[in-house]
């Protein structure tokens, strides 16, 4: 981490989160016993491939326990994490799309902190998908057509 | 898992990251696509064959040139796609990059056109992959499939000779291509070489007419080198050691003449003939693509005529010796081989050698084969050569070595056989 400035950066905002989960829930021993293994995972797996995987899935549990808002950010700093290790962590100047993920994934927070049953958030989040899903198809139906010469 | 766990247990902080996982799949596909079509918007190709017009089963080299932009954190992969009915028979017509930034690369390599008519390229398969998804597109638009290429068909006999044109006896006083000066013209054949059509006189009479160049004198032995066919399974050690042996035959001869005469077949299929190359680089080069060939054309223990003809002879000289109740199947037997006779039509491979053969100066000739499956074609050469009174010398991996097909390949007219060990 010492020669890696993002992961200094994005692992500082990960201790920042959960020290203020820990504050805000009263789990002093609980949180940053789950917090360890993400750090870990991030520093075995250093010539892993899957590096990024592993840290996901090790940041799970605390994401969980951590509560709808942290668990929200929490799960974001990890996904920002994960596509540091594959180099795929946007620059500045296109770093728009990122910016837009991020913002959706906080709207999720007042859709789960509804109070009734799960089943419209997941409804709303899963047509969102589909929706996005059939965009993206049509832009690829759009470049198949234009260099397929389907369009002759 | 984690949507199951938050339904199951009605626990929104489980909703939470399982919702933010789809969003960021969602996110990912988007940027691959937004990256996908940049790359795809970006490639241009430029595409130069050796040749444009070629004869059915001949080899063209084809250099593919491709430039693309290739975006952050992607790997791509880029293979051009030959004419449909053409099959690459040389060199990478693909290759793998990944680094970021303008690539620029060529592809060469050589195919061999099986299909007829006026074909263009299939065009150029672009496969793209990042941590996440990958995609593929087949470019295929106009721009991608040029240029086209004219296959010339080859049928598997030779066409009659037209009358008023140059026939078999004028043509065995001349040299393919070997001298510089024009000796005569005479009417286009199968299997003829392109390059030596004469248009302005083809326009003049409507019918394609080829040169025939005086011949030149010391000239260098030929290398003749069978290649086995593709779909059979040769040995590859077999293999390398016939092409090792071939390519340094090849070099002795140019070290002796300055030139050397290269026939490459396959089969009955000529694949290449450089007649009195001074070029070794060319030389050299088609040793490079020496492999197993795609056959057009297969023989299977096709008589030659001599061979038919002294068939005829026995069986027609043996009718009296028979005892009398056998004498009627003689008889057949001899009037099926009278009418073999009659049928029987040249094939292209045949006046293909026949003309190669005439063409030589020199008095010799090295055959390299692998000595496996039909050898039709073998003995064809052989006969050809015999005929023109060229010393063939046949060149055979140590396997392939049988007392019987060394019987069979002498009693042709092999003056000798090496084994290559």
């Amino acid at each position: 981490v010492r020669d890696d400035p993002a992961a200094a950066v994005l692992f500082s905002l990960y201790a920042a989160v959960v020290l203020a989960a820990a504050v805000r829930s009263g789990e002093w021993l609980l949180l940053p016993a789950l917090a360890l293994p993400a750090p870990l995972a991030f520093h075995l797996a250093r010539s892993a491939r899957e590096r990024g995987f592993y840290l996901l899935c090790a940041g799970v549990p605390l994401v969980v326990a951590a509560g709808l808002l942290y668990g929200i950010v929490l799960q974001l700093v990890l996904l920002a994490l994960a596509l540091h290790t594959q180099h795929l962590l946007p620059a500045r100047r296109d770093a728009a799309p990122f910016l837009a993920f991020c913002g959706a994934a906080l709207l999720v927070y007042p859709l789960a902190a509804y109070p009734g049953s799960l089943l419209l958030p997941l409804l709303l989040i899963a047509g969102g998908v589909l929706f996005a899903l059939l965009a993206l198809r049509i832009s690829a139906y759009r470049l198949i057509r234009r260099y397929t010469g389907a369009e002759r | 898992v984690l949507f199951a766990f938050a339904l199951v247990f009605a626990e929104p902080a489980a909703f939470a990251p399982a919702a933010v996982l789809a969003l960021f799949l969602c996110y990912r596909a988007f940027v691959f696509s937004r990256a996908f079509g940049r790359l795809i918007r970006s490639v241009a190709v430029r595409r130069r064959a050796g040749r444009q017009i070629i004869r059915q089963g001949a080899a063209v080299d084809i250099e593919t040139e491709i430039a693309c932009e290739i975006p952050e954190g992607m790997r791509i992969e880029i293979r051009d796609l030959p004419p449909r009915g053409a099959v690459v028979t040389g060199g990478e017509a693909g290759g793998y990059y990944g680094v970021p930034g303008a690539c620029r690369t060529l592809l060469s390599y050589r195919i061999t056109a099986t299909a007829r008519g006026d074909i263009g390229f299939a065009g150029l398969a672009v496969t793209a992959s990042d941590v996440f998804f990958s995609d593929r597109l087949v470019l295929s638009s106009p721009e991608y499939e040029e240029p086209a290429l004219r296959i010339q068909p080859a049928g598997q006999f030779e066409a009659a000779p037209a009358p008023g044109t140059a026939g078999d006896l004028e043509a065995a006083k001349k040299a393919a291509s070997a001298g510089y000066s024009i000796h005569s013209f005479r009417e286009y054949a199968e299997g003829d070489d392109l390059r030596h059509v004469d248009w302005k006189l083809s326009a003049k009479y409507q019918k394609l007419f080829v040169r025939e160049y005086a011949a030149r004198m010391g000239e260098a032995s030929l290398i003749v080198v069978d290649m086995p066919d593709r779909s059979s399974a040769a040995d590859p050690s077999s293999l390398d050691r016939l092409v090792s042996s071939a390519g340094a035959a090849i070099e002795q001869v140019f070290q002796q003449h300055r030139a050397a005469s290269l026939l490459i077949v396959s089969g009955g299929n000529l694949i290449r003939f450089l007649p009195d190359e001074r070029d070794i680089r060319q030389l050299m080069l088609a040793v490079r693509y020496m492999q197993p060939a795609e056959r057009l054309v297969h023989h299977h223990r096709e008589p030659h005529e001599a061979e038919l003809r002294a068939r005829l002879y026995h069986a027609e000289k043996s009718v009296p010796l028979l005892p009398a109740e056998d004498r009627s199947f003689g008889r057949t037997l001899a009037a099926v081989y009278r009418q073999f006779l009659s049928d029987r039509q040249v094939s292209v491979f045949e006046a293909q050698v026949a003309r190669v053969m005439a063409s030589l100066s020199g008095k010799g000739a090295d055959v390299f084969c692998t000595g496996t499956g039909d050898l039709t074609h073998i003995r064809t050469i052989l006969h050809q050569a015999h005929l023109r009174r060229v010393a063939v010398r046949l060149h055979l991996p140590e396997e392939a070595c049988t007392p019987g097909m060394l019987r069979r390949l002498l009693v042709t007219g092999s003056e000798g056989v090496e084994v290559l060990r």
